[in-house]
């Protein structure tokens, strides 16, 4: 989506458009899903926190600056709650060891219902969490290496070098597996 | 397989797992996103909640004042159990005065604690004497004059004393049909006046005049009662 666009319905949600709202959510859900999945690498907590995401930009939206980057802000909102979740459950202790759903864990799951494709799973196998997150923001959310440089504090040559990195692990790993089940 | 067709089937797999928390929302009214008010009703909404807060708690701090101020009892001026009264007995006829030094229990009853004689620095016995028959104790007699100062913990408390006892003493001599000059002193005694005079007396008790009236009332009161 256009950047103006969006900016423009973020305003127009400031003023109580309940539509505005739902474009936005459908326009930018895919990318925010795949953002915080890439940072807590756990299916069900990245849900939670893509939710959590969307009722906090509702609850905080009189502290958007009109003319400002709207998808920015909102990825920024995204990456806090979901750091913050981290650190929470890091510090809570599970009263049961032996079950994974209590703390944080690193490895991810994916409810039985969902088919992950075979590439979100190489992502998550190959990748380590900084070069997701660029390949998410880069591929997923259409942000600009530059844009995303300065979101996750490196320099551009570092992003753009992680970014090539990450995409040819991913095809090299990608087309060796296809070339296995062929 | 080209870089597009590599982003975008990415693209797809993503889609295809990305939940739908708005539907998902939606079946749960619960959920905050069902709020139907805008942000500027809630920032009004919250707003006008603050206020009704802040009444309540300014309501409350008042409502707990009032009560406390119905329950402590009103403030009273200081008092202290002892009042300091020096009394100058002049003697019809005579040149010099003798000091005395009187502790009154201020209450009802009005007992003289203890009297010295300050000149001789001995005490008198005051078994059963009140400020009513001081004057007798003391052996007032036709022409004599009395000058008295006080030293009480408050100028009220001391004021009261004084007009007690130029009663007292007034009436004294009206029951007797004699004639006393009762005056207040022009020159008023001092807790200096008191703190030395118990030094002096050197009973193993030493005081300063910055001490309080209380400390210098017990300690009069305790070398009045070892002399």
């Amino acid at each position: 989506m256009d950047r103006t666009e969006l900016d423009y319905l973020f305003t127009k949600l400031m003023h109580g458009d309940e539509d505005a709202f739902e474009k936005i959510y459908k326009e930018t859900k895919r990318g925010v899903f795949s953002f915080v999945y890439s940072i807590c690498n756990d299916y069900y907590t990245a849900e939670e926190m893509m939710q959590e995401t969307y009722i906090r930009i509702r609850s905080a939206i009189n502290t958007y600056k009109p003319g400002g980057n709207a998808l920015a802000w909102m990825f920024t909102i995204a990456k806090n709650l979901t750091l913050n979740e981290i650190a929470k459950r890091k510090r809570e202790i599970p009263t049961d060891l032996e079950d994974p759903a209590l703390g944080y864990q690193a490895s991810y799951t994916m409810p039985e219902e969902e088919e992950e494709g075979l590439l979100v799973s190489l992502v998550k196998k190959i990748l380590n969490p900084d070069e997701q997150q660029i390949v998410m923001l880069h591929v997923v959310s259409g942000f600009k290496h530059r844009e995303i440089a300065e979101m996750m504090h490196k320099p551009l040559g570092t992003v753009l070098w992680a970014y090539n990195n990450a995409l040819s692990k991913l095809k090299k790993a990608y087309e060796k597996e296809i070339g296995d089940e062929k | 397989m080209r870089n597009s067709d590599f982003k975008k089937r990415l693209n797809s797999e993503y889609e295809k797992i990305t939940p739908d928390v708005y539907k998902k929302i939606k079946m749960h009214p619960i959920n905050r996103l069902l709020d139907t008010n805008s942000p500027e009703q809630q920032s009004k909404r919250r707003f006008a909640l603050t206020l009704v807060c802040i009444a309540f708690v300014i309501l409350a701090v008042l409502v707990v004042s009032l009560f406390s101020y119905m329950l402590v009892p009103g403030a009273k001026d200081p008092t202290c159990e002892y009042v300091y009264i020096q009394a100058y007995h002049q003697k019809a006829g005579e040149a010099g005065s003798t000091p005395y030094g009187v502790i009154i229990q201020d209450n009802d009853a009005k007992y003289v604690v203890s009297l010295m004689n300050e000149q001789e620095k001995h005490s008198i016995n005051v078994e059963n004497v009140t400020i009513n028959n001081l004057a007798e104790k003391l052996g007032i007699a036709n022409g004599d004059s009395v000058r008295f100062s006080v030293i009480a913990i408050s100028s009220k408390q001391a004021d009261d004393m004084s007009s007690r006892f130029a009663y007292a003493f007034s009436t004294y001599a009206a029951n007797k049909g004699i004639t006393i000059t009762v005056a207040q002193s022009s020159m008023p005694v001092t807790t200096s006046h008191m703190a030395t005079y118990i030094n002096e007396m050197n009973l193993g008790i030493s005081v300063s005049a910055n001490d309080s009236v209380e400390t210098l009332m017990n300690s009069y009161v305790y070398i009045a009662s070892k002399s």
